[in-house]
């Protein structure tokens, strides 16, 4: 049983921390764009929650308690990263937001959802017969490189606003690090559409 | 150097793309009246026909033509190619079909093999779709005498013990 949930967690980690697999990654890195330092407690909540949303959506369709569109679902993806980036640039005072600190939590485990779905199509088959250890050790090993992915982004951001800083000296924090989330958001908004645009079902 | 990095980034991500996981599962049972390992490997069956097509031409053998009309003789080819199993004092095993199976998008490559002195110390190798993704994960879960051990390979693993 323990080689079982080690592998399953080793595969859901190494699924994440992939570098060819960058959907979900650039993902991590679009909800993690708004955060400083201080705020990883913040960003650990918004991963956590995303871990949540796609948990669920993985456990009903591996479980085949739900069938979902795959070509709807792979196209979703991109969509998903597209609109966090879109949220990242448009919405500047969150505290005032709907649901006030829970509404990004909320939000990410919305998009999980659909992240999750991704999952299930390509786990469901594989694993016919025994589900529920191969799900709980694969979730873990999600939220596991997901935190790993956390750490990495954290460091890019930083090293962004350093950037930033080394350009334009005299720039106050708050527009350090607006201009980053300008900048990685609509990068990462750029690269996600031609995803979308590829995967377009219809 | 640091700017010139960090602009680099976003140039680096434009020409990543997002894929799907790419995962194998090799299920291993083991028969004590027969003294007998089945195997069941399954594969995507897109991704099979790409390999097996490839391990075809490269070896000359007989060519997967296009979905569904596979030849078994070649999904069978690359099967034994891409997983083996060797006794304990690594000899390989000669592993015979027992027929494959389509199930929804996969298919279901099932090989035996006889192990006359148990499973206890088989030595197995799964690298089905290495040659065709560099991310490929494959995993065997093998079943005898009420235990279940799982094992994960990844591109450059060789052969792992089943205890």
């Amino acid at each position: 049983m323990t080689s079982e949930l080690f592998t399953f967690v080793q595969l859901g980690f190494r699924h994440i921390v992939n570098l060819e697999a960058m959907d979900h990654i650039l993902f991590l890195l679009a909800l993690a764009a708004i955060y400083r330092p201080r705020d990883w407690r913040s960003a650990l909540w918004v991963v956590t929650a995303f871990t949540v949303g796609h948990s669920i959506t993985l456990a009903l369709a591996v479980t085949g308690a739900m069938v979902l569109p795959i070509k709807l679902i792979e196209f979703l993806i991109p969509v998903t990263i597209v609109a966090t980036c879109i949220e990242n640039i448009i919405v500047r005072d969150r505290a005032s937001a709907p649901l006030g600190r829970r509404y990004r939590p909320m939000f990410a485990a919305v998009f999980g959802l659909v992240h999750g779905a991704g999952f299930a199509d390509y786990l469901r088959n594989l694993f016919v017969d025994r589900i529920a250890l191969p799900l709980f050790g694969f979730n873990i090993g999600i939220e596991l490189g997901q935190i790993v992915v956390l750490a990495f982004a954290a460091a890019f951001l930083l090293a962004a606003d350093r950037a930033i800083r080394y350009v334009r000296a005299s720039m106050p924090d708050a527009a350090t690090l607006r201009l980053r989330v300008l900048m990685v958001s609509t990068v990462v908004m750029i690269v996600a559409t031609r995803w979308a645009i590829e995967r377009n079902p219809w | 150097m640091g700017i010139a990095r960090l602009a680099a980034f976003p140039l680096a991500l434009v020409v990543m793309s997002a894929h799907p996981l790419h995962t194998s599962l090799a299920e291993m049972i083991y028969d004590p009246a027969a003294k007998e390992m089945r195997i069941s490997i399954r594969v995507f069956v897109d991704d099979l026909t790409k390999a097996s097509n490839a391990y075809a031409a490269s070896h000359r053998t007989t060519r997967v033509s296009s979905l569904p009309l596979i030849p078994d003789a070649a999904i069978i080819q690359y099967a034994r190619a891409a997983f083996m199993v060797a006794d304990r004092g690594g000899h390989l095993l000669s592993l015979a079909s027992c027929g494959n199976k389509p199930v929804g998008d996969l298919m279901w490559v099932c090989l035996r093999t006889s192990v006359p002195a148990g499973p206890v110390g088989l030595r197995v190798s799964h690298k089905v779709l290495f040659d065709l993704y560099a991310d490929q994960i494959n995993i065997v879960q093998a079943a005898y005498a009420g235990k279940r051990i799982s094992l994960l390979f990844t591109s450059g693993d060789g052969f792992k013990r089943i205890d």
